[in-house]
């Protein structure tokens, strides 16, 4: 393979894992957003989800159920986690959110150790893939990024379109007002929490279709997101679109070229060198901190 | 409250406590002396962690990122310079305090949830470039030092850490200092508003906390006479000291004292026996506490009218 086409597929790799992490962080990023709560247990939202679908599997349930249900539990346990959790400390400063997250990310980390072992597991890979001139690109990899794109549009449009997602737009923008105009505020922000734990569900889905992980991937997980948000600026969606990018691609190139200690590296240097340069985010308008 | 604890006269009674411990290491079994030793060390983590997630109310969930960087940078003075060991833990306990310094600048200077996860992944980071870098760590295999031939002396250094620790904390309870870091804790705006560079002490508090994690983590290694990323970056002492502290009470002067004391060698023990179960415990302790005690036992205590003339009398 030459150099060109070389570079080439590490794109479009770093292209395809993009779009996964994108959802996961438009999920945080949206919770974010509504509850300007920080939910450190998303990426084991994430390992939750793709640890259904693989219980489920090996019991013989094909993904197109598995991941429904996924999706569910998930949605159940975030509107849980919200209710009788996250506000009971809404009016509290974030360091009682952020440690009742904490909380539940130990819970869950160490329930999932002892349910599924600290092994490494996989679902049996998809074989199947498609040649275009040089490059190769595997089946399972490019219809988990269109539907990660369909899943992003999804949400775009519910947000920006109907009227759930003014409803939502509205607690974000002032929730006072919000809470005056009729809106039950407790509701949505239960209902947020539920739809960004589905976005975490469903990316951990694609990722133990994709790679093998173990229940302690929220740990490397949760960086990596929280860098994606704070790189496209907190409660910007479409700057996390690009922020995913940036880590993704950065992740790829270095993983590649590199090893994957120093994609670590450079995840965390993109996390600080953000924080230092534009910690509006690299879409964000600038605003006062 | 006409009881009058004559008995507890406060500063009788903490010469006496004191001189207890000072004479522990010559009159005790070894097994209470490694005892009592642990529980210091628990104590001053616990203290560590309050100086910066306590009273500035920016909560930290791996400043054992630092304990780390102390331990290698004391585990590498004592190996390659041959450098006495209590000045080898003073200069990584330095070096930890440096490396805090530009980090706290970048992720301290901004509201919001930066620094709780800068510090998660900074924990992560080092642990993984610990394993990584070999020629520097010697990777998994660890750094071996010369084993430890008087218990006594680790004993003293941890004694001493926890009661500067102490120390300094009594201090920041009554100084204009510690009534800054809690002016932050409680309005940060409101804080630059009368003139207080906020950064600067949070910062301040951070190199602090930095600088006692990090010297604990130099006499760790030493006392273990070994290091390996999973020793330097110890996950479950990361989050035992976070529940250490809440349990006794956040931002308080006794707090991660009983904190410490309370669960420190129960954790040793669920830890031996429960190697997975029982975080899955600390994790609803923990949340138990935000939820129903979020000032922790002693702010349990400040609302009990009977025990508020002891803590009066302590303090």
């Amino acid at each position: 393979m030459n150099p060109f086409s070389l570079i080439l597929q590490v794109l479009v790799n770093g292209l395809l894992l993009a779009g996964i992490y994108g959802i996961a962080a438009i999920g945080l990023n949206l919770i974010f957003g509504v509850l300007r709560v920080a939910n450190i247990a998303h990426g084991d939202f994430m390992m939750l989800g793709a640890f259904i679908v693989y219980s489920l599997s090996t019991h013989g349930v094909s993904l197109l159920i598995g991941i429904p249900v996924a999706a569910g539990v998930l949605f159940v346990l975030g509107v849980l986690t919200e209710r009788f959790l996250v506000e009971k400390v809404i009016s509290q400063p974030m360091a009682y959110s952020l440690l009742l997250l904490y909380a539940v990310s130990l819970v869950l980390r160490n329930a999932g150790l002892n349910i599924w072992t600290s092994n490494y597991c996989s679902l049996d890979p998809i074989p199947g893939s498609l040649h275009i001139g040089v490059l190769s690109v595997s089946e399972i990899r490019l219809v988990v990024f269109v539907i990660a794109v369909l899943l992003t549009l999804v949400c775009t449009f519910i947000l920006n379109k109907t009227n759930t997602g003014k409803i939502i737009r509205a607690s974000i923008q002032h929730p006072d007002l919000a809470g005056a105009c009729g809106i039950d505020v407790r509701r949505v922000r239960a209902l947020t929490f539920g739809i960004g734990s589905i976005l975490a569900g469903v990316t951990g889905t694609f990722f133990i279709m994709l790679f093998s992980v173990n229940p302690e991937m929220g740990d490397m997980m949760i960086l990596k997101l929280f860098a994606i948000v704070i790189v496209g600026g907190l409660g910007n969606y479409l700057g996390t679109f690009a922020g995913a990018l940036v880590i993704a691609m950065a992740e790829t190139f270095t993983g590649y070229f590199a090893t994957t200690q120093a994609s670590d590296l450079v995840v965390f240097s993109i996390f600080l060198l953000s924080l230092i340069l534009r910690p509006q985010g690299i879409l964000g308008e600038k605003k006062a901190r | 409250m006409k009881v009058r604890f004559s008995l507890l006269q406060p500063l009788g009674l903490f010469v006496v406590i004191l001189m207890v411990l000072v004479l522990l290491p010559m009159i005790a079994s070894t097994y209470l002396v490694t005892f009592v030793l642990t529980l210091f060390m628990y104590i001053a983590l616990a203290y560590s962690w309050n100086f910066i997630s306590g009273y500035t109310g920016y909560i930290s969930f791996g400043q054992i990122a630092l304990f780390g960087i102390g331990s290698y940078s004391c585990a590498i003075f004592i190996l390659k310079w041959h450098l006495h060991w209590v000045l080898a833990s003073a200069a990584g306990s330095v070096i930890s305090g440096l490396f805090a310094i530009p980090l706290g600048l970048i992720m301290l200077r901004l509201k919001g949830p930066y620094f709780a996860v800068g510090m998660m992944g900074l924990f992560q980071f080092l642990a993984a470039l610990a394993a990584s870098w070999k020629s520097i760590t010697n990777g998994a295999t660890g750094i071996y030092l010369p084993p430890v031939s008087a218990v006594a002396y680790i004993y003293f250094a941890f004694f001493g850490l926890a009661l500067v620790l102490f120390l300094i904390t009594w201090g920041l309870e009554r100084s204009v200092f510690g009534l800054r870091l809690r002016t932050i804790k409680e309005d940060e705006e409101g804080a630059e508003s009368l003139g207080i560079n906020a950064t600067f002490y949070k910062v301040f508090a951070f190199v602090v906390s930095a600088l006692s994690c990090g010297f604990a983590g130099g006499v760790q290694v030493f006392y273990v006479s070994y290091v390996d990323p999973s020793t330097a970056f110890p996950a479950v002492l990361n989050i035992t000291m976070i529940i250490m502290c809440l349990l006794g009470g956040m931002g308080t002067l006794w707090g991660p004292l009983i904190g410490a004391v309370l669960l420190g060698q129960v954790s040793e023990f669920l830890w031996v026996h429960f190697p997975y179960t029982y975080l899955i415990l600390y994790g609803c302790l923990l949340a138990f506490i935000i939820l129903f005690m979020p000032s922790g036992i002693m702010g349990y205590f400040h609302k009990q009218k009977i025990l508020r003339g002891v803590i009066q009398a302590l303090q």
